[in-house]
């Protein structure tokens, strides 16, 4: 569980008022906490967001001033802008300054893509779009995982999800080789032991997922949401079985959960992803409903085996202390019960019926909520 | 081997790489910079040799529309071979992002028209047909019962910021047509827009 600083250092205060913790001991635990590095921090944060700033520069240079050079000259100043940032990197780097000459990375990387459009533009190359993304997004790659630079990798994540998006337009098919980006993308994350990393591998593959529903089948406006919804809900089966299962494998015996992968416990790992199992079962369960035109039977079967869903899961994050699915399940929730209710008021319903059944619902489910609620604190109660 | 060693064996190859990327992160910077240089050089040098040494030839073009949000003004052009007979594929319905290269002849009225549609480069193209290197894009709404559309990159033309509009607003009634040049391999770029007669050249590199 992560908690943050002010919080820490309240329940540290209480920790020693409860006599848990002698006030010698607090100030140690405190000043060691406070000793620990704050990650980039304000100026590293400013350089990489005057970085972004001077990127969308450069894009919109593109669009501008594109009459008044010589194509040479324009050449020359995009070349001069991609050599200058790596050289700015290298000196950043010799003098220690790491987190300037990551932001230098990044312009680099900005600057290619540039490039790369400004020379389209500049020769009428149309060809492919997607390979001209592909390509920024494996410049963008090669420097994250080469100069070991965080930013790059994560700038590559949203060049990879155009690429496969816009291939799937073209192609009419879901895109396969994105997985490969991702898993690559994946793996160099996890290298860096870089935890918002999986994050953006998960919300990358995530979203692709949720593409695949809408890419419509060779039959004009056939969807298939339900695709989306099978892999969701058997991937999160998979991290239920990991999170329940697999700990108690005792495969290396070196983490506290029993089994580990290279160090990375199991639980780190598969706990976040059923979060995105479950949005990915979600979203394709939504658009069953509320995208397509199902008829009012297969509407009420799809959205009483969504709620049933959304409470399973809040029920279970409650119960294993996995906050982000409970709070995942609340939103869900609430867009399930508001879509339904423009779904079907003034039709099938009529909206007096509507209200009374949901007043129905919601008055059920508070009372569970009472209930989970008093469970919840007699196990916090029961805790030594 | 058991999993545990297994683990540690990556966990280690992972931290001899981290370690190695670390030393030698200067010259990785270089290597990094001339890479990405490199992509961009050989854009140019492509796009330079062809349009110095690709064969000529013109087509006739339809403007369709003049506008493009990031990459200032550019007109999209449509043509005749565009639209490729079904009958060329010959039983193959291509499907959406194939490759096709598209033999072109002369017609009587001396206009380019597609003779024929393979998978691979012709082995014996007639020694005045000209072969382009296409993607068929299949998507429904582009095949019709006769013929599927065929894009060859060479669909827009970009021009002087502001100029796209005007531009196109003077050659929509007027006959426009491509100067374009077609590589040893298919691939084709525009030269030159010839608007009743006036010549819009690609600018020259110096």
């Amino acid at each position: 569980m992560w908690i943050g600083r002010g919080q820490f250092a309240r329940d540290l205060a209480r920790w020693r008022e409860a006599g848990w913790v002698t006030p010698d001991g607090e100030q140690k635990i405190a000043a060691e906490i406070a000793s620990r590095r704050r990650g980039p921090g304000l100026a590293g944060a400013l350089g990489i967001l005057g970085v972004v700033l001077l990127g969308f520069a450069v894009m919109s240079f593109v669009a501008a001033n594109w009459q008044d050079m010589s194509r040479l000259l324009r050449l020359a100043i995009i070349f001069a802008g991609l050599l200058g940032s790596y050289a700015a990197a290298a000196v950043l780097f010799k003098r220690d300054l790491d987190v300037f000459a990551h932001a230098a990375i990044l312009l680099g990387v900005a600057i290619f893509g540039a490039g790369i459009m400004l020379i389209a533009q500049m020769y009428h190359i149309e060809g492919r779009p997607p390979d001209a993304v592909l390509v920024w997004a494996l410049g963008a790659l090669g420097a994250g995982i080469l100069l070991r630079s965080r930013a790059s990798l994560a700038a590559a994540a949203p060049l990879f999800a155009l690429w496969s998006g816009w291939e799937s337009v073209l192609l009419h098919a879901p895109h396969l080789p994105l997985l490969v980006a991702a898993a690559v993308l994946g793996a160099a994350f996890f290298a860096e032991r870089w935890r918002p990393g999986l994050h953006i591998t998960a919300a990358l593959v995530t979203g692709w997922v949720i593409w695949i529903g809408y890419i419509d089948s060779p039959m004009p406006r056939e969807q298939a949401h339900w695709i989306t919804a099978a892999i969701g809900l058997a991937s999160a089966g998979v991290f239920l079985w990991l999170l329940h299962r697999a700990p108690h494998v005792d495969v290396s015996g070196a983490s506290e959960f029993g089994a580990s992968l290279f160090g990375v416990s199991v639980e780190t790992v598969a706990s976040p992803l059923l979060g995105y199992a479950a949005l990915a079962a979600f979203a394709g369960l939504f658009a069953m409903q509320f995208v397509q035109d199902p008829s009012t039977a297969t509407l009420a079967l799809l959205a009483a085996v969504t709620l049933a869903l959304l409470l399973a899961m809040i029920v279970y994050g409650l119960r294993t202390g996995q906050r982000h699915l409970v709070w995942l399940g609340y939103c869900g929730f609430s867009a399930e019960i508001l879509a339904l209710y423009f779904q079907t008021v003034g039709s099938l319903l009529g909206s007096s019926l509507f209200f009374l059944i949901a007043g129905v619902i919601v008055i059920a489910l508070a009372a569970l909520a009472w209930r989970l609620h008093g469970l919840e604190e007699r196990r916090m109660g029961a805790l030594p | 081997m058991s999993t545990t060693a297994g683990s540690r064996d990556v966990m280690h190859a992972v931290a001899v790489a981290l370690a190695w990327l670390a030393r030698w992160r200067l010259p990785l910077v270089g290597l990094v910079a001339a890479a990405q240089a490199l992509v961009l050089a050989y854009m140019v040098f492509d796009r330079e040799s062809l349009l110095a040494h690709g064969r000529e030839i013109t087509l006739d073009v339809r403007p369709v529309d003049p506008r493009s949000l990031f990459r200032g003004d550019y007109v999209i052009l449509s043509y005749d071979i565009s639209r490729v007979p079904n009958e060329l594929f010959q039983g193959n319905a291509p499907r959406p992002g194939d490759r096709v290269y598209v033999r072109l002849s002369r017609a009587g009225d001396g206009a380019w028209k597609p003779a024929g549609v393979t998978k691979v480069f012709p082995a014996n193209p007639g020694a005045d047909d000209v072969v382009l290197l296409g993607i068929a894009d299949a998507r429904w709404w582009n095949v019709t019962k006769d013929s599927t559309i065929v894009t060859y990159g060479i669909e827009s033309f970009f021009v002087p910021e502001g100029s796209g509009r005007a531009i196109e607003a003077e050659i929509r009634p007027g006959k426009v047509q491509a100067n374009l040049v077609v590589g040893a391999n298919g691939t084709a770029a525009i030269k030159a827009l010839v608007v009743d007669g006036t010549r819009i050249e690609a600018e020259p590199l110096f």
